[in-house]
């Protein structure tokens, strides 16, 4: 087991201790007479409650609920109920009673159940080593493919531009796919390639970022295409398409209805 | 014979249920066989208005009560028969250490299989259907070792151990990884970031401002931990699954016997709105923790008597709720309420506490909130004096063979527990049975009452679950009577129900929202994709950035609609390109979930003029239309 698993289970250990902790001391020192799993139950459900008052305590201070004012209001009402649990030292006994009695009996049958049980717990504990490292990636593959100007306040395609000015645009992509990958992009219009960009390889969380430069336009509605290719396919992976707008008169109009646009997909 | 006291109706209903233990030679069989002829009349006469009225989609409620009444004139002696689960379960020697090992091999062999699942589950919309096989599998495994191993006294512990496990696969294969839900799950993991960076509840917007613990709670994990919302969310849900589960075990246990409590576990497990619930990552998971927890503190007057130090947690939890969740406070009142009617004056300190409550609940949605009070005032008034089509909203759009499997698991439990009730209310020997059964038939009652007055405002599915909280006491209970006998093909057949049930919980379409058994349409009613997330957040990017309007479909803006700053941002029921002028998010879905938009959005045309793309993720597109009238200005 990797060592990013053992520390990520060793947080939700820690989440887990930070959750139970204060309502199960509280659960404990109420109600000594319970069962232990009746106590470790209304534990948790308490821990919960006191944590959402911490929450609604701390929002309410100058401190506000920061990495250091939680950990402290925890420990604070961890050692508040620590100490409802010491003034009923009978409970401590009891419970170490209960524990020392428990443990008798599962001896009683004999070592080799003795051994298995302390085998079951290990294959739970295990059980919730490994739990953790399975929940906390995010398994789906896929690229983001954009143009970083889609998101500036006046991009390309909103204003008119002459015919013959060259445009320029950055493409972004960011990969979250599972393993390395090789990518292309061409930009293409009226169903020709203007220009291939390879990409390389790129590891999974990469965001790369690319500048083009976008010839003089031939029509009025001619529209352009950026087509993420992976690997060695040339099916589009990732499609984006852009008009330029040309201010009015600059073309003569039986001129670009000759032209047909077909979409790469 | 006891006076009459002041406490008026609710008391003289707790005077004729209040518990007196009798002899079996007391208990009354004519009684209780007229009310099964009256649930056999209730039933025909249901069937028949649905079937006049052709609402077709509730019959298998009918059919339901007319199965369990007939089911228990059938099975009346069964019932009273001694099971298994009162039978010693002493240990020593060989036996028993055959059933240690047996039981360390099936822990061994579920912990695999549930990792196997959890680890087959990554992609949560595609989910192979040997996962719903080995989590239905489970139980069974889980049950059998209890009925078929000799000497099962010892094994308890480890039997309890499978059922958490089961529990943690079980919602971890739902939540492990994305999707995650729509709507809410989106808003609190937005309201926890924003929480985070204000480091304040009170910087929370919207209508989620009046309950703002759930993301609360996330932020503290969040910052404790150093995960981001999303995994504490995911962890937060195992844990309130695991706690809920312990809570009821806890509770079942102080009652019955090792077998009823596991079979207890194991209902309330498979149960469709527990699973439901539990698998969603929304606050509602909080007040399905509180209302259990609430149960289990309440239920102990029923075995010891009550404290201050009972009173003072019934506080700290009843005060809690409505900041966690408004419905769960109004299900602890009615829960408060209802267990002091049953047990009628000798519990008068919860009234007192529930009029507490109900102040505190209103005082908080009225001075704390500014959204919840208006918005059920309003439902109220329009359910009661403005509706008109109550029997639409009560059908569904759901064909009714579909809605009848769907709920075929919620019948068995109804079935099992209206078993036990009618058992309990002439026999009285249980009084847990009894309480819970009759209280959670008044939360199931109280859920199709609010569907069939159109209350949506008091969303139905929620008080199914707290009607299920409270009916597997009865159903576990039924079940043990009917199928722990000593027969093995008995057994058999339990262990085959308990897979059938299991089986037909996780694959309804409520629970199962991913596609190995139904079509997608139907399932994929609440996910987003992560790269849908991932284009969410490139088009806040856009919002903060651009100065154009911005519309999205009902999911997204469920999610967008509580980012700050979104005066521009807005809800689209079609696409429309005429006239508009400005970024829209395109998702593919939408040609396969016709539900998510209307056919528009198919026939939309790709190529039109001045329609640019700039944000492409596989599922989500952002387009940029720049209207012609506009760019002319």
């Amino acid at each position: 087991m990797s060592s990013i698993s053992i520390t990520e289970a060793a947080i939700w250990n820690l989440a887990l201790a930070y959750l139970v902790g204060p309502g199960w001391l509280l659960a404990v020192g109420l109600f000594p007479g319970e069962r232990p799993v009746w106590q470790f139950a209304v534990g948790g459900g308490m821990g919960i409650a006191l944590m959402g008052l911490t929450a609604l305590g701390l929002s309410y201070l100058l401190a506000g609920i920061t990495r250091t004012s939680t950990i402290i209001a925890i420990i604070v009402l961890n050692g508040l109920f620590a100490i409802v649990v010491g003034w009923a030292p009978e409970c401590v006994l009891q419970r170490f009673s209960r524990l020392s009695s428990a443990v008798r009996s599962c001896r009683r049958p004999g070592w080799k159940n003795c051994v298995l049980a302390t085998f079951t717990f290990l294959i739970f504990s295990t059980f919730l080593l490994v739990v953790p490292s399975l929940s906390q990636e995010n398994k789906e593959s896929y690229t983001e493919f954009y143009i970083v100007d889609g998101l500036l306040e006046e991009p390309p395609w909103r204003r008119p531009v002459n015919a013959t000015d060259p445009v320029s645009l950055t493409f972004a992509v960011v990969s979250h796919e599972k393993t390395a990958e090789v990518f292309q992009v061409y930009v293409t219009t009226e169903g020709e390639t203007i220009q291939a960009i390879r990409l390389g390889v790129l590891e999974p969380g990469t965001n790369f970022r690319q500048s083009i430069s976008i010839p003089a336009r031939v029509h009025p509605a001619q529209r352009y295409a950026l087509i993420l290719c992976r690997g060695d396919s040339e099916i589009p992976y990732r499609t984006l398409y852009f008009w330029l707008r040309t201010p009015p008169g600059a073309f003569v109009t039986h001129d670009w209805k000759r032209f047909s646009y077909h979409a790469p997909r | 014979m006891r006076n009459v006291s002041w406490w008026g109706v609710p008391s003289l209903v707790g005077r004729f249920l209040s518990i007196q233990r009798r002899k079996p030679e007391q208990v009354r069989d004519s009684n209780d066989r007229w009310l099964a002829y009256a649930g056999v009349a209730l039933g025909i006469a249901l069937a028949v208005i649905l079937i006049l009225i052709r609402l077709y989609q509730p019959l298998g409620l009918a059919i339901t009560i007319e199965a369990t009444s007939v089911g228990y004139l059938a099975f009346k002696d069964r019932l009273r028969a001694p099971s298994l689960a009162k039978r010693g379960t002493g240990s020593a020697g060989l036996m028993s250490r055959c059933s240690i090992s047996m039981a360390g091999f099936f822990a061994i062999t579920i912990a695999i299989a549930g990792l196997l699942a959890i680890a087959a589950s990554a992609d949560a919309l595609r989910r192979p259907v040997w996962v719903f096989l080995v989590l239905a599998g489970i139980p069974g495994l889980i049950l059998a070792q209890r009925m078929f191993l000799p000497k099962t006294g010892d094994i308890t512990t480890l039997l309890l151990v499978q059922a958490i496990m089961l529990a943690v696969a079980m919602v971890l294969t739902s939540v492990a990884v994305f999707p995650h839900n729509g709507g809410d799950t989106w808003a609190h993991l937005h309201n926890a970031e924003v929480i985070l960076e204000h480091q304040r509840v009170q910087a929370i917007e919207g209508a989620y401002r009046d309950y703002p613990l759930y993301p609360a709670l996330l932020s503290i994990l969040s910052v404790s931990t150093g995960w981001d919302a999303a995994q504490a969310a995911r962890f937060l849900n195992v844990f309130i699954a695991v706690v809920c589960l312990l809570l009821m075990y806890a509770l079942s246990r102080q009652f019955h016997a090792a077998l009823e409590s596991l079979v207890l576990l194991l209902i309330l497990l498979g149960g469709k709105w527990f699973i439901h619930w539990a698998t969603l990552v929304v606050s509602m998971n909080t007040a399905m923790l509180f209302f259990c927890l609430l149960m289990v503190i309440l239920f102990r007057r029923l075995y010891k008597k009550a404290d201050t130090k009972e009173m003072i947690v019934l506080m700290i939890i009843a005060g809690m709720i409505p900041f966690f969740h408004p419905v769960g406070s109004v299900a602890a009142i009615f829960l408060l309420v209802g267990f002091w009617a049953l047990e009628g004056s000798r519990q008068h300190s919860l009234i007192g506490l529930a009029g507490f409550v109900t102040i505190f609940t209103l005082t908080q949605w009225m001075y704390f909130g500014d959204f919840i009070f208006d918005r059920t005032v309003q439902d109220l008034g329009r359910a009661i004096f403005h509706s008109d089509s109550s029997i639409q909203l009560a059908s569904s759009n759901r064909d009714a063979i579909v809605y009848t499997l769907d709920h075929i698991n919620f019948y068995a439990l109804l079935g099992l527990a209206g078993l036990e009730v009618m058992r309990q209310l002439f026999s009285k020997t249980d009084r847990l049975n009894l309480h819970a059964g009759l209280l959670g038939l008044g939360f199931v009652v109280f859920g199709y009452v609010t569907q069939a007055v159109s209350l949506l405002g008091a969303v139905p599915y929620r008080w199914l679950l707290f009607g299920t909280l409270l009916l597997v006491f009865p159903a576990s209970s039924a079940f043990t009577s009917l199928f722990g006998r000593k027969s093995v093909w008995v057994r058999i057949l339990a262990v085959d129900m308990i897979i059938l049930y299991f089986f037909t919980g996780l694959t309804n379409t409520e629970v199962n929202r991913d596609h190995p058994l139904y079509g997608e349409e139907v399932t994929q009613l609440l996910e987003l994709t992560s790269s849908e997330y991932a284009g969410l957040r490139t088009l806040q990017e856009a919002m903060q950035e651009r100065d154009v309007a911005i519309r999205v479909d009902l999911r997204l803006w469920d999610y967008l609609k509580y980012v700050p700053d979104n005066e521009r941002c807005g809800c689209w029921q079609q696409i429309r390109l005429d006239g508009f002028n400005g970024i829209f998010a395109f998702r593919p879905a939408y040609s396969r979930r016709s539900f998510l938009m209307d056919s528009a959005a198919s026939q939309f045309d790709r190529e039109q003029t001045n329609l640019s793309q700039f944000y492409d993720s596989g599922d989500m597109q952002l387009l940029d239309h720049a209207d012609e009238a506009a760019l002319e200005k």
